[in-house]
């Protein structure tokens, strides 16, 4: 073989992109010439130095800028679709339809709440089951509700769709991490929840709902963070638990339940 | 889930979509800057105009192509025209015997050997290696984001890792 075309092959060979019968040519080859022995040699060193040149970490705060305008861009969205199926009478129909649909889907789980509150005399945790079972309706609705419409709402159907899906990838474990945390709309969170409560055992999703508890005020989503927490270590979830507890705008039947899964809580 | 599929989810109006792609990218995409251009602020700032790009173009997509390629073609053409609006205000302030100062000639004793041979070769031989050793980037992908073929691809990569070779041992 060539000794020019030889010192071609020699990337792809120490890459692997060979097939069997170019790579022999070029190990019967190299065996023989010192000189494209001493080549591969070189180049194996400075192939060497890509790889151990150590990874430099991006900054933070481009997830912060990209989620700012990713909002920007939800909330923009929004107002485009509304303008402009103004003008084709046909989808508006289905526009105003979807509109009750979230106005009844509020009502829902507003009325969860109302019921959950005035029915305190009851045991907390046949609150809990009417106030899960309510969100899970609501929730269902409102995926039912939107899947057809192309708004903010579509997020809900984002993390659906990621919810069928069975394992997943750190990727998409740090999308839903942050949907929980900075999602503005209660039922993405709702459902993002939901999504990681099985991947509970996973350090992220432990870290992002702790942080969640902190920042949470809806009292829905609160209670699907708590129930999710209750498996794991009493040291870990103590304190924001008892953040929480303390908190005086944090509902009665929430506060019930930080009683429930950390009984020695004060 | 593939990333074009994704990206397929996202042209069709599913922009929260576009987080799973962020996730997936905005690290190799700032790497990839910064290593060609050696500016922190500017690579992040790059790196942020190209996600905006990619909610702004995003019904642009060709789903045939690879996202990858699509992607690394917007930071490309973002990191262009940067550099092209600062050889323009360049001139119009200092004239026209500055435009030839070479600001990444000079050793940097806060790089590594390999970065600071690397940041003495073309701009192209640079970007070839960085492509496909840091960001392993497939000869065919390179390809398409360069506007090239595969095979001519190949050949250069070759060459500018002899390049790069020679001018590593010289000094080790």
């Amino acid at each position: 073989m060539e000794k020019e075309h030889i010192k071609d092959l020699l990337v792809e060979y120490l890459d692997g992109l060979l097939d069997t019968l170019q790579k022999d040519q070029v190990e019967q080859h190299l065996s023989e010439c010192a000189i494209c022995a001493k080549e591969l040699e070189g180049l194996k060193e400075v192939m060497n130095a890509f790889k151990e040149q150590s990874p430099e970490m991006s900054p933070e705060s481009l997830r912060e800028n990209f989620h700012k305008r990713l909002d920007e861009e939800l909330q923009k969205y929004h107002k485009v679709v509304y303008i402009s199926e103004d003008k084709k009478p046909k989808k508006r129909t289905v526009w105003k339809q979807n509109i009750m649909r979230i106005a009844a889907s509020i009502v829902l789980l507003v009325g969860g709440f109302v019921i959950g509150k005035y029915q305190q005399t009851d045991t907390t945790s046949n609150e809990i089951a009417v106030l899960t079972k309510e969100t899970k309706s609501v929730k269902q609705k409102m995926a039912i509700s939107l899947i057809e419409s192309t708004s903010a709402g579509k997020r809900i159907q984002a993390v659906n769709s990621i919810n069928q899906l069975e394992e997943l990838d750190p990727d998409m474990l740090q999308t839903l991490a942050n949907s929980v945390l900075y999602d503005n709309n209660v039922n993405v969170r709702l459902t993002a929840v939901e999504t990681l409560q099985k991947f509970i055992k996973n350090q992220l999703v432990q870290k992002s709902f702790i942080n969640a508890l902190q920042t949470e005020k809806n009292a829905g989503v609160q209670i699907a963070i708590i129930q999710a927490l209750a498996n794991l270590n009493e040291e870990d979830i103590i304190s924001p638990m008892r953040q929480l507890l303390n908190d005086s705008e944090t509902e009665g039947f929430v506060k019930d339940q930080i009683k429930k899964i950390v009984p020695n809580i004060t | 889930m593939t990333d074009e599929h994704i990206m397929q989810k996202v042209a069709e109006g599913n922009v929260a979509m576009l987080q799973i792609l962020f996730e997936r990218y905005h690290k190799q995409i700032y790497i990839f800057l910064y290593k060609m251009s050696g500016d922190k602020m500017l690579s992040e700032d790059l790196t942020q105009e190209v996600f905006y790009r990619l909610i702004k173009y995003k019904s642009s997509y060709n789903f045939d192509k690879k996202f990858v390629t699509w992607i690394y073609t917007i930071a490309r053409n973002n990191l262009n025209t940067h550099y092209q609006r600062q050889k323009e205000n360049h001139l119009a302030l200092e004239g026209f015997e500055h435009k030839l100062v070479e600001p990444q000639a000079s050793k940097n004793e806060e790089y590594s050997h390999l970065m600071n041979v690397l940041n003495r070769m073309e701009a192209s031989d640079r970007e070839l290696l960085i492509l496909n050793r840091f960001q392993e980037i497939k000869y065919a992908e390179m390809a398409e984001i360069l506007g090239s073929t595969t095979g001519a691809v190949k050949t250069k990569v070759c060459r500018a890792l002899k390049k790069l070779k020679t001018l590593y041992l010289q000094k080790v």
